[in-house]
């Protein structure tokens, strides 16, 4: 039946040629990590400290490592943006000497050394002579090598609760002797997520609410620092049952459920509003859309296990709750 | 081209009465094969409606087809406006994949070719995720800027890999092909390099990476449509050529075939196919290269009758892995690149098993 014969001089070089190409698309796929998905398990911060106030100081962090400053830092290198900021609001910032090149807030964030988040080079780090490194779960990989080099690093895994962002903060606190100012900052932000959290007490069920970080639907379930917001809100989650931290739901999924609320992450990279929702296809007898609660939402802010998750919340509860937050 | 002129048809390129008459057979085939398919699509996703009032909303958007469905005002909204738009274009871009699949490995005489081969696929990539990291501004349901990057990215890709490949006025197959995995890999690692800088701004670029229907839009459909009927008309016009140049180059010269003008023709027309597919969907793999090949095992090489069966296939395909893309993981989303080849791959094995096909000697 097949008798279509093919001259096949070029074998070899034909198998090279498909073996570059795979390789290359292999390559391409392996950009995966840098999905939203690589976010880790919801732990909080597991640190405790040891010893009083005043240096030196020995504080176990998330890797169990037993981390000693002989003296409080003053060339802090940071390669978290959620730690920079936090480093800023309790007054530590003018020893930051280096950060990632997310860390974009506040703006004096901005102009210290850069290094890369995802991969840092360990040569630029020495350069910068940090008395502290601090690094989180992204460059957990290269703790022991920064270690191996000589650095003091202090590791811990990004906070995935509003609870955890608070032990982050007293975390760097205490390794950069602020005990106290972070204290306030903790103190200030509990105060206003229970203001939050109060006005929402005769709550029973709050809106179902689709948040949306891409156009093509990739949203956040539950395990995420966002879906915790989203539950301490009272929200009903669509993609709540989702298996992946980060899923992407089929629109017909998002429509099916039809969700109250929709909140736009990915508003300031894409235009999306209400008018290119409505015009989705299916989207436009969506509740959300019939009751234009089509709200675009910072996700700089939202995603950022740091001091400003308060005001991402503020944010979100007014998108919400309309009437309860005028 | 005066190819009638052929003096003593060989089996490839026969054009004797019976091999005509063979064509309704497997046409209805496939035909029925896609239907089915269509069918389960409209039947299948992450809402719950009764598979028989999902077909009846859409066969009372034809004419004089009456059906009284009582159900949710959102029920049809879901079958008219989301999955039939969907399987429309898991359609129409598997029959695009797997007919330029076909062209060029026509072209090439070589199974290994694919609609990719001259840099189509990393060419839009790169093309698509240009426009994801600029500020321009782009809607993943409209003809916006990514698609449209995407596709002149591919186009040049192409353009580029048949200029450094041309010398005077023949192109080498070889030389084609270097071309295109080098202008591939250099496409492939800027795209690489915007992923890994862009932040949680090239994060859509993945997705376009694996490719998706997930939204499809009426919009589309109609913007790729002409690109996409006019690149297959041309590759259908040339459908005895593409037989004829099956024998040796030389042979098919003497055949009065002007050989070098018959490949730019069914390569540009291929990649505009390709390369629109591409720009409606992302890059979806393994269909261009496959479904042809599963075609030719199954109905035989004469490319009269295997280009449309292998349209047919591959909208079949392309519609049925899509169902499985929508509703593995219920509510969510698998990218469907990564479903062709894990379904694909293991059935083309043991075709390739099972028929222990000439081409692979």
């Amino acid at each position: 039946m097949y008798r279509f014969s093919l001259p096949f001089r070029r074998r070899p070089l034909l198998a090279a040629a498909l073996a570059l190409a795979c390789a290359s698309l292999v390559l391409v796929a392996c950009g995966d990590d840098d999905a939203p998905g690589d976010a880790t398990t919801p732990t909080a911060a597991a640190a405790t400290a040891s010893g009083g106030a005043g240096f030196p100081r020995t504080i176990t962090d998330s890797s169990g490592a037993a981390v000693t400053l002989a003296s409080q830092p003053r060339r802090i290198v940071s390669l978290s943006p959620a730690a920079t900021e936090i480093l800023f609001a309790i007054g530590t910032g003018d020893r930051v000497v280096g950060s990632d090149a997310f860390s974009n807030y506040p703006d004096a964030a901005g102009q210290t050394e850069k290094l890369d988040y995802s991969k840092p080079d360990p040569e630029a780090a020495l350069a910068l002579d940090p008395d502290l490194v601090i690094m989180v779960t992204r460059q957990q990989e290269q703790v022991r090598q920064f270690r191996d080099l000589g650095m003091t690093v202090l590791y811990f895994e990004e906070a995935e609760t509003v609870e955890g962002v608070y032990e982050s903060i007293s975390l760097l606190g205490e390794l950069t002797g602020r005990d106290s100012e972070a204290a306030q900052v903790v103190a200030g932000m509990r105060q206003r997520v229970d203001a939050l959290t109060s006005k929402l007490a005769g709550v029973a069920v709050g809106p179902r609410v689709f948040y949306e970080i891409t156009t093509d639907l990739y949203t956040v379930s539950d395990d995420t620092f966002i879906g915790s917001m989203l539950a301490l809100l009272k929200a009903k989650n669509v993609a709540a049952g989702a298996s992946s931290k980060f899923p992407q739901l089929t629109a017909e999924a998002v429509i099916a459920a039809d969700p109250e609320v929709v909140l736009l992450a990915d508003a300031k990279f894409t235009n999306e509003n209400l008018e290119t929702v409505a015009a989705r296809p299916g989207w436009a007898n969506m509740s959300a859309v019939r009751d234009r609660r089509v709200v675009a939402i910072d996700d700089d802010i939202a995603s950022r296990p740091g001091p400003r998750i308060v005001d991402a919340m503020e944010a979100i509860a007014k998108a919400l709750y309309p009437d309860r937050f005028p | 081209m005066s190819i009638e002129a052929t003096p003593r048809p060989r089996p490839a390129v026969g054009l004797g009465r019976r091999r005509r008459l063979a064509t309704a057979g497997p046409l209805a085939l496939c035909t029925g094969l896609l239907v089915a398919v269509a069918a389960l699509s409209l039947t299948q996703g992450a809402a719950s409606i009764p598979p028989g009032t999902a077909i009846a909303f859409v066969l009372n958007r034809l004419p004089l087809i009456h059906i009284g469905v009582e159900a949710p005002a959102s029920w049809e909204t879901i079958v008219v406006d989301v999955r039939l738009p969907r399987l429309l274009a898991a359609g129409v871009v598997g029959a695009a994949l797997a007919y330029s699949g076909a062209a060029y490995q026509g072209v090439f005489r070589n199974p290994l070719a694919d609609p990719y081969l001259l840099g189509v696929a990393s060419g839009a990539a790169l093309g698509a995720s240009i426009a994801i990291v600029s500020p321009l501004e782009s809607s993943s349901y409209e003809f916006g800027w990514v698609p449209l990057l995407a596709f002149a990215g591919a186009a040049l890709a192409v353009l580029l890999a048949y200029g450094f490949a041309q010398s005077g006025r023949t192109v080498s197959n070889t030389a084609l092909i270097l071309a295109g995995i080098a202008i591939s890999s250099v496409a492939s690692a800027i795209t690489s390099f915007i992923l890994l800088t862009g932040g949680d701004r090239a994060q859509p670029i993945l997705s376009f990476l694996f490719g998706s229907f997930n939204t499809a839009s009426w919009t589309r459909l109609v913007v790729g449509a002409p690109y996409l009927l006019g690149g297959a008309a041309v590759i259908a016009l040339h459908a005895r050529l593409l037989n004829v140049l099956q024998l040796d180059e030389e042979q098919a010269a003497q055949l009065g075939v002007d050989v070098a003008r018959s490949k730019v023709i069914l390569l540009a027309a291929a990649s505009l196919v390709a390369a629109t597919a591409v720009a409606m969907a992302g890059v979806i793999g393994f269909v261009g290269l496959v479904v042809p090949h599963v075609t030719r095992m199954v109905f035989g090489g004469d490319y009269r009758r295997l280009l449309p069966l292998a349209a047919l296939l591959g909208a079949s395909f392309l519609i049925g892995t899509d169902v499985l893309a929508r509703t593995l993981l219920r509510p969510q989303e698998v990218p469907v690149g990564i479903v062709t080849a894990m379904v694909g791959g293991p059935f083309f094995l043991y075709l390739l098993r099972v028929r222990r096909i000439g081409g692979f000697r």
